[in-house]
């Protein structure tokens, strides 16, 4: 292998693996033939490589060829471990109680009242690990629907508008992805490797840091970050159906960034209805925009399976 | 309403119009068809390829092996040639308007 042919081939690294198996040699090829008797390659050839790559990488994120129910097998896999991030306000109030030496009169249903639900959420992870995918499914709405419920009579009425929206959203996601897609053992063929452990670990990790940092930014941020690595690596940023997977996972991570949006506007007091569009409109539209819930782009002919 | 074909796309179908070619062959093709304007590189030709296989105007026609490295030949499709020739003819009515409006310009022009 001449020292040309190393260096294109490193710079073919960049592009899509699909890509890479589909046309690297014949690429390769093209590359040494018009290279001549160069010994490396020019820089107007790196740059048109470089760019190129980043082209392909990007039509693959928002474009077309993944099948909605693949993307759904994934989310009943990882769906109910992703919820219980949302469980770290309510866990954070209970250490406090914890290390004030007071748990015993916590008032349970004014700094808690969504815990049950997360304990559902929690019984819903274990049964969709143990492979009972209807009652996990009749969990999931039990859980969103509780979320829901226990927000609007509690104290917190209406926080599911715009704090618990994206738990509620998810919730919801989740419990449609176990009712209509092929299920979790689906979901485990397709997503990453150990995508259980690592997404749980990712949670783990989030909620120790969102608990320990509580309201602080920089915590705040990291948990953000954890999640989003945690979700992109467990549903399988290798595939284009776990990529998609990943961003119904993130929806809490969108909602809590319109939060963030918004705290920033002063004198923004928009009505519940108003706030409620706010939360759950643009999320569902990413979803719908990138394919995360539906397909997007041409489907290709199987004759051709070009890319 | 179709979108203007842009130029390397313009002279890949074109390229490949007449006969099915490996991708070195449209490079130098590309490069003939234009007189020497227009030189694509591969990063450019294969991003343009995976597009054009996702729009249905191109497909593997067959692949060969010479001297131990894969070439694969491409071909225009039916949808690829009609989109070709949607572009031709686009073209062809947007020269006879310039060809008319330059007839009907007054000899030495304006200052």
């Amino acid at each position: 292998m001449s020292e040309l042919e190393r260096r294109y081939r490193r710079l073919l690294a960049l592009y899509p693996r699909d890509h890479r198996e589909q046309h690297g040699e014949e690429m390769i090829d093209v590359l040494v033939a018009a290279g001549g008797d160069r010994t490396r390659p020019g820089w107007k050839d790196v740059a048109d490589l470089v760019w190129g790559a980043f082209r392909l990488h990007l039509r693959r994120m928002v474009a077309g060829g993944v099948e909605p129910r693949d993307v759904l097998a994934i989310v009943s896999l990882l769906g109910p471990i992703a919820v219980l991030a949302g469980a770290t306000e309510s866990l954070h109030e209970l250490a406090w109680w914890v290390q004030a030496g007071a748990l015993g009169g916590m008032p349970v249903w004014q700094q808690t009242p969504d815990a049950p639900m997360w304990v559902v959420w929690l019984a819903v992870a274990v049964l969709v690990v143990c492979r009972q995918r209807v009652a996990a499914a009749v969990g999931a709405w039990a859980g969103t629907i509780g979320l829901v419920l226990v927000a609007t009579v509690s104290e917190r009425s209406w926080s599911w508008a715009y704090a618990d929206s994206g738990w509620v959203l998810l919730g919801a996601l989740t419990a449609v992805a176990l009712t209509l897609s092929p299920g979790p053992v689906r979901g485990r063929e397709l997503a990453g490797r150990a995508p259980v452990l690592v997404l749980g670990a990712a949670v783990v990790v989030a909620v120790a840091i969102g608990v320990l940092g509580y309201r602080e930014t920089v915590a705040e941020a990291a948990c953000l970050v954890v999640l989003v690595v945690g979700a992109v690596v467990a549903a399988g940023a290798g595939s284009r159906a776990g990529r998609r997977a990943a961003l119904v996972l993130l929806v809490p991570v969108m909602t809590t960034m319109i939060e963030a949006l918004l705290a920033t506007i002063d004198a923004f007091r928009p009505n519940d209805t108003v706030t409620a569009l706010l939360f759950y409109g643009p999320p569902l539209v990413v979803l719908l925009a990138l394919g995360g819930l539906l397909p997007r782009g041409v489907a290709r002919r199987p004759d051709e399976p070009l890319t | 309403m179709t979108d203007t074909l842009r130029e390397p796309t313009f002279l890949i179908l074109t390229a490949l119009a007449a006969r099915p070619q490996h991708g070195y062959g449209i490079l130098r093709d590309v490069e003939e068809i234009s007189s020497g304007r227009v030189r694509l590189r591969a990063g450019t030709l294969y991003t343009a390829l995976d597009r054009m296989s996702s729009d249905g105007w191109v497909a593997i026609d067959r692949e060969e092996v010479v001297d131990g490295r894969l070439r694969r030949y491409y071909r225009l499709t039916d949808l690829g040639a009609a989109r070709l020739a949607t572009e031709v003819e686009r073209m062809r009515a947007n020269t006879r308007a310039a060809e008319q409006r330059l007839r009907a310009r007054p000899i030495g022009g304006t200052a």
